[in-house]
């Protein structure tokens, strides 16, 4: 579905973003994409729905060069990726109902279809009855799972949340984590969410990419620990997750740990 | 999407984004109105001044004021000059009582004068202007005439006329150029309001870009809101003549100037045009505006 081909991104005039990345992501797999600030998570993420080009290596999603990808095609490809932010990104002026039928009114929906498709989005993130609410009249909570309806509204292929639990407390970070889970199982979209929410990472497992200084330092697979979750976020270090299974790389945790617990100049300068 | 539903789309977001920045938009739109009403005004008014020119050299006579000393002779050789190229269709003897019967007629308050014996007024001989006549043969034929003896003076309403269309045409091509120049600049102001609303929606062009929009459709609202600009201020220019037209016809009496004014309005076809050339001007300007505007927001924290 998402495959890196030793991708780097560099800013003039000697800035480092991302450097040799190589990884895939399968069709329908949960991805959790975490790293200290800086490191490069919203810029992989950006990568891939060509809000920037590589600077060196090859990115396909599925099966298409995303670089190669002219101007003019890149709307296409972003209609088949839904995108959350930790800022939700919500028109305050228009109403839930307005914020959410983007996608299909720009796909030419007649009034019946939008209301249908805009109404299945809400439903699936617990938000029907609030489609005339404006999003200064919801809770953070409520904002999120608006963007998630909107970015699930075209029942994507892809779905990418760029640290969609920063400005949620514990609690609501678990139900919006638990609510793209339910999107994974129900669409079978493929999901990488970025993250510093150690908790939200340990208490649901799964397959979990640890980028430092750019580079890929850690691709391993975490037991779920459903105990964890009520803490508050904090960066998470690769190996002090407890049920590290395996990494698969090949990287040794301890060195891993070193490299994202550093101070990472470098990325945070890059990263935009 | 159709394009009918890109339509739709575009003028139900243009409006509201000329809501949303109403004073501005106000602004575009009375600039623009302002540049098509001075050259409407203008093509009013010169349009029917050439149309009353034109009517007056239908009828154009030519002159011919003879000597007192005149013979009958002289008066034959002249009425036969007159009639010989073909260019005049009645031609008239006045003798010197019916030149004073109409000098009494036009100045009634001179009629002490016209009864006095001081007053003695010329005969002539009047003949009517072919519109077919050669300009250049006429002006020879005229010194001809003029030089034949018993011939005291001849007058050729072309002259004044000719100059009057000169005039006329002088005052249309200035007038114009100012309204074309109005027009520019109103496109300018039209294009700063597009921008500038261009601004204030980059959060929502952010989302649209985000969820797959193509360029064509988050440009098209603001092209459509500079089209629309453009024809509402060409709409109110041609309301504004109009009601002008219809105060000075209320007050201006017998004013010799009225006709001008009060005469026939602007045709359908160059009030459609003038409307039209409105809203080119306003799509135009926010065409130029945005073309190498990326329309970008600042990245998410």
């Amino acid at each position: 579905m998402i495959r890196f081909f030793e991708v780097g991104k560099h800013y003039p005039p000697a800035q480092t973003a991302l450097a040799d990345l190589s990884f895939e992501i399968e069709r329908g797999e949960f991805v959790f994409l975490t790293g200290a600030s800086g490191a490069g998570k919203s810029t992989l993420l950006k990568l891939i729905y060509r809000e920037e080009l590589p600077s060196v290596g090859q990115i396909l999603v599925n099966g298409r060069s995303v670089a190669s990808l002219p101007e003019r095609k890149i709307p296409y490809l972003r209609r088949t990726i839904g995108i959350v932010f930790q800022s939700f990104r919500l028109i305050p002026r228009k109403t839930v109902f307005e914020n959410v039928g983007y996608l299909p009114r720009i796909q030419g929906a007649g009034r019946g279809e939008l209301e249908r498709t805009v109404e299945r989005a809400l439903e699936r993130v617990g938000l029907v009855g609030r489609e005339r609410a404006y999003p200064r009249e919801l809770s953070g909570g409520e904002q999120q799972r608006v963007a998630l309806a909107r970015a699930v509204v075209g029942e994507p292929e892809i779905l990418l949340a760029d640290e969609p639990t920063g400005n949620l407390d514990p609690r609501l970070s678990i139900e919006i984590v638990e609510l793209l889970r339910s999107v994974r199982s129900e669409l079978g979209t493929t999901i990488v969410m970025a993250t510093h929410d150690h908790a939200a990472v340990r208490r649901f497992g799964g397959r979990v990419l640890t980028l430092s200084r750019g580079r890929l330092a850690a691709d391993r697979s975490l037991e779920a620990d459903p105990s964890q979750g009520v803490q508050e976020s904090s960066d998470l270090a690769p190996n002090d997750a407890p049920g590290l299974s395996t990494t698969r790389d090949g990287a040794s945790p301890d060195a891993v740990a070193a490299d994202t617990r550093s101070d990472d100049q470098t990325g945070t300068e890059a990263e935009r | 999407m159709t394009l009918l539903q890109a339509i739709g789309y575009f003028l139900v977001e243009a409006a509201r984004s000329l809501l949303r920045a109403w004073r501005a938009s106000a602004v575009a739109i009375l600039t623009i109105a302002l540049s098509i009403y001075v050259g409407s005004f203008v093509l009013l008014v010169t349009g029917n001044l050439i149309e009353a020119t034109s009517a007056w050299q239908e009828d154009v006579r030519i002159t011919v004021y003879l000597a007192e000393t005149a013979s009958e002779e002289d008066r034959r050789r002249v009425e036969q000059a007159l009639a010989e190229p073909g260019w005049t269709g009645e031609i008239r003897r006045v003798s010197r009582e019916e030149a004073l019967q109409r000098f009494s007629r036009s100045f009634p308050r001179l009629s002490d004068l016209a009864a006095s014996e001081d007053l003695a007024l010329p005969e002539s001989f009047e003949a009517s202007l072919l519109v077919s006549a050669d300009q250049e043969g006429l002006a020879v034929w005229r010194r001809e005439i003029a030089a034949l003896p018993g011939v005291e003076q001849v007058d050729d309403d072309r002259e004044w006329l000719d100059s009057l269309a000169q005039l006329v045409g002088a005052i249309r091509s200035l007038g114009l150029v100012i309204g074309f120049g109005l027009l520019i600049a109103a496109a300018f102001t039209i294009a700063s309001v597009v921008k500038l609303t261009a601004y204030l929606y980059l959060e929502e062009i952010t989302v649209l870009r985000l969820v797959g929009a193509t360029e064509f459709f988050i440009r098209g609202p603001f092209y459509m809101a500079g089209l629309l600009q453009g024809l509402a201020g060409g709409l109110i220019a041609l309301v504004v003549l109009s009601l002008t037209r219809w105060s000075i016809a209320a007050r201006a009496g017998d004013a010799f100037w009225r006709p001008l004014l009060v005469g026939d309005f602007l045709s359908p076809a160059a009030q459609a045009g003038l409307v039209l050339l409105a809203g080119s001007a306003g799509f135009a300007g926010a065409f130029v505006s945005l073309r190498r505007e990326r329309l970008e927001a600042p990245s998410d924290p």
